[in-house]
């Protein structure tokens, strides 16, 4: 399963009671854009697979779909310079610098971090580290894993699916250092004083969207607000790197990388046929 | 405590305290709606929580809570802001482009200012009032599929509690958290014939989720299966299609029962006062091809009453006996209490997709009456005194011969309407033909099994839509509004307490009539085709309709 959630950069959430908001960044590892694979994939890829590689009418999304993530960057090259059934051409002019440029763009709008799925490997206990995460952690108060847990932060279901234990182990224990303005949490004040504080779902220059702690959506005319104050850091805790030991934050690791390579793969997005008449 | 401690700790005081008292209008007037008595109170606005007692709200009012609007099955909103008087002011007020390649055939759900659609696997959670994006659950499709299914058509969601339950192309029933998106579970309920699929949205009935299956040109055998809303287990299961040895297994040779079809492709309706659901079954398999399935083929192209506890049959009524026209029945039979003949009766009424307008006694099945609306129908010289056709015999060969209504029905999925307040039953038909051929031919996985096929006649025939209003007082009909446009949209109709109904028409718009004499008021160029049904909701005070149109749902208000 992927959300808009799971596409939008970190997660600042506030306004929760919580001890602990296992919060992880979802978008690109570095917010250092690589020019020349930024140009090259907006030049040649991004007509097909969007310019986020989101996919469009005309190309899967690269960026998001699971068996694309799976690849290990060698495929993915084949694939650029080969071409691929389904209509995906070889791009047999890109010499390898350039190509592996381009993976690496990708690689950062996939979110993909560290040595890839198949780099370090977990050495926690998964088991130990799922009691982690619905307990002491509290990680499942704002995070969802196979329909178990919170609703506001990303479902992690699939999380650890298309990233190695370091950079999850990273996500943890550094929460901010991947923020994206994208996605974030506010508190709002009418012009009578009233406050009432959220994850914001959506907005624009006109009106804001925010969803509190018990699932309720506020819809909100900035004309009517007196303030709209931003938090401009995730509200995941900073503090896991001695909250929990390193042996737990190993078996914590450990249980998001299991469920995330057991999580069942979806579909491969493809394109509508044809319209059924019934 | 994470160093924002003190200020979570801040912020949760002030959700707590103040999010009862903010005014959940914050964006809108106080001005409501006209005896507008169930209104979102702003301690409702923005919460996701459907109950039991919302499912059995009487009048559909500022929510949409399914597919329908309400259980009887009758589309019609008591919101009555918009009238044949102001309707000239409508407008549109967003629209949400799904970016879904095909042609929707959604019709939305709102609870509480909060919009459920969805797109092939994908569903959608919007703000009603502006069409924004709050989450999107994305699923691919499915490849490998046969004939509609493989269209990924999907007309929408069933919401209970904080939960969102929808069908995908291949036959999974998923719960997802109404909240976020995010998946719950996910459960796979045919899976022994890669020709099933699924279209429908789910119907919620207690503590259930019901659900049918596509498939029913391709030789699947028929089924309606209800699972926990909680758990998703699966609780009872009623196959179409009776097995070896069972009541009506005569028409069924060998294993031909598990082609046999009688898909549950639309959703049907529930009386809570009877404990009865009413759900209606496609045409058997091979559609053409009579001759592999001798007698009447029960329970195809039939209207099933079940109990929605067991799935146990309480009576069926079948409306084209051993068809071999396509003809479905899964039409939406509309629950209707009412006069007739001068005596209060509960009845259900639908048009069928052969040609006759019904009315049954839905308490016991019996027929009470009939009405041809298709002028040009040959396959039968009319409808005998229990209900069944008196078959013309007119036999797909492997020459071909010509019937009417066409495959595609006089009517079909889309949905019909009911207006209580002038005990109307509005519908749209397709007086046209089609040449029909059959030729015998095995069931074959991953293929259709249709034996054979169905092109439009040789000859200047017709092919005309209407609109209809049928008086369930009177029985007959009170007008029939010829449809003028390039293409017959497969676009149903709802009707209001204000007096109107709304369509989409042959010219590619979202048209508004009025209700007591068909005279078009409005119609907004969407310049997409129709293939969905349309609702209305209300937020603020504010009625709005919604309709899918190609890949996007737009929505209107006065403004």
């Amino acid at each position: 399963m992927k959300n808009n959630w799971f596409m939008r950069a970190a997660f600042p959430v506030f306004g929760l009671p919580v001890l602990c908001l296992l919060l992880f960044a979802t978008m690109p590892a570095s917010a250092q854009v690589d020019d020349q694979g930024a140009a090259i994939f907006s030049r040649n890829c991004a007509v097909c697979h969007g310019g986020d590689g989101k996919g469009s009418d005309r190309g899967p999304a690269i960026a998001t779909e699971p068996s694309v993530i799976a690849m290990s960057d060698a495929d993915l090259l084949s694939v650029l310079h080969n071409g691929a059934a389904g209509g995906m051409p070889a791009f047999p002019q890109f010499n390898n610098q350039q190509a592996q440029t381009v993976v690496k763009y990708l690689r950062q709008l996939q979110g993909v971090t560290g040595a890839g799925p198949y780099g370090s490997q977990p050495v926690g206990d998964a088991g130990v580290g799922k009691a982690i995460f619905f307990g002491k952690g509290g990680c499942s108060q704002c995070h969802m894993i196979n329909g178990q847990g919170g609703f506001l932060a990303p479902d992690l279901t699939s999380y650890g699916r298309s990233r190695d234990a370091a950079a999850i182990l990273q996500a943890i224990v550094n929460p901010d250092t991947k923020l994206q303005p994208a996605w974030r949490g506010a508190e709002v004040q009418t012009r009578s004083g009233e406050k009432i504080s959220g994850v914001v779902r959506t907005e624009d220059n006109l009106q804001i969207v925010l969803q509190s702690q018990d699932g309720r959506y506020h819809f909100f005319d900035r004309s009517n607000l007196a303030a709209v104050n931003y938090v401009n850091h995730s509200l995941m805790p900073v503090d896991y790197a001695t909250r929990l030991n390193t042996k737990e934050l190993d078996d914590l690791v450990a249980y998001l990388v299991v469920i995330g390579r057991n999580a069942t793969p979806e579909p491969p997005p493809t394109h509508r046929q044809r319209l059924g008449h019934d | 405590m994470a160093r924002y401690g003190k200020q979570i700790c801040g912020y949760a005081a002030t959700i707590l305290l103040v999010a009862g008292a903010i005014a959940a209008h914050a964006r809108t007037g106080p001005d409501g709606l006209q005896d507008h008595s169930a209104a979102i109170s702003s301690s409702e606005l923005g919460l996701v929580d459907v109950q039991q007692s919302d499912l059995l709200q009487k009048q559909a009012m500022d929510n949409w809570i399914s597919y329908n609007g309400d259980y009887t099955g009758r589309r019609f909103s008591s919101l009555n802001q918009i009238t044949p008087a102001n309707v000239s002011h409508l407008a549109a007020k967003w629209i949400f482009h799904t970016q879904n390649p095909g042609v929707l055939e959604v019709t939305p759900v709102v609870v509480n200012g909060v919009m459920f659609i969805t797109g092939s696997n994908d569903a959608y959670a919007l703000d009603a009032e502006t069409g924004r994006l709050l989450w999107h659950h994305e699923r691919g499709i499915s490849n490998g599929l046969v004939d509609d299914a493989s269209g990924h058509i999907n007309r929408g969601v069933a919401v209970l509690g904080a939960r969102v339950y929808m069908e995908t192309d291949n036959a999974h029933l998923l719960c997802l958290d109404a909240r976020s998106g995010n998946l719950i579970w996910d459960r796979a309920y045919a899976t022994d014939n890669k020709n099933y699929g699924a279209t429908s949205a789910p119907l919620i009935v207690k503590n259930l989720v019901l659900v049918g299956t596509s498939g029913g040109d391709d030789g699947v055998r028929g089924f309606l299966a209800a699972f926990d809303a909680q758990t998703g287990n699966e609780v009872w299961r009623f196959w179409t299609i009776p097995a070896p040895g069972e009541f009506g297994s005569e028409s069924w040779p060998g294993d031909m029962y598990k082609h046999g079809c009688a898909a549950t492709w639309m959703l049907g309706t529930y009386d809570p006062e009877m404990n009865t659901l009413y759900w209606g079954t496609g045409n058997p398999c091979p559609d053409f091809d009579g001759r592999v399935r001798p007698g009447d083929d029960l329970y195809t192209s039939s209207l099933l009453a079940l109990n929605p506890d067991t799935g146990k049959l309480k009576w069926y009524f079948q409306f084209s006996p051993h068809n071999m026209y396509d003809y479905d029945a899964v039409q939406t039979p509309v629950l209707v209490d009412a006069k007739f003949k001068g005596a209060p009766r509960k009845l259900v009424v639908t048009a069928n997709r052969n040609g006759f307008l019904y009315i049954l006694d839905r308490t016991n099945g019996k027929y009470l009456y009939s009405k041809q609306f298709i002028q040009s129908l040959n396959w039968a010289k009319g409808i005998d005194k229990n209900g069944r056709p008196i078959s013309n015999n007119l036999v797909p060969d492997e020459t071909g011969v010509t019937v009417c209504p066409s495959y595609g029905g006089g009517t079909n999925w889309y949905s019909p309407s009911y207006d209580p307040e002038t005990n109307t039953f509005y519908f749209r038909s397709l007086d046209a033909c089609t040449l029909f051929r059959a030729k015998t031919q095995p069931f074959e996985e991953g293929e259709t099994y249709y034996a054979t096929g169905a092109r439009r006649p040789p000859g200047n025939l017709p092919s005309t839509g209407y609109i209809n209003a049928f008086d369930l007082s009177t029985l007959d009909f009170t007008w029939r509004d010829r449809q003028i446009g390039e293409r017959h949209a497969s676009a149903g109709v709802m009707s209001t307490a204000g007096g109107l109904i709304a369509f989409g028409n042959d010219a590619e718009e979202f048209e508004v009539d009025d209700a007591r004499t068909g005279k078009p008021l409005w119609a907004f160029n969407l310049g997409q085709a129709v293939h969905a049904s349309p609702m209305s909701y209300g937020i603020g005070g504010k009625q709005y309709f919604a309709v899918a149109a190609g890949d996007n749902v737009i929505a209107f208000a006065l403004p």
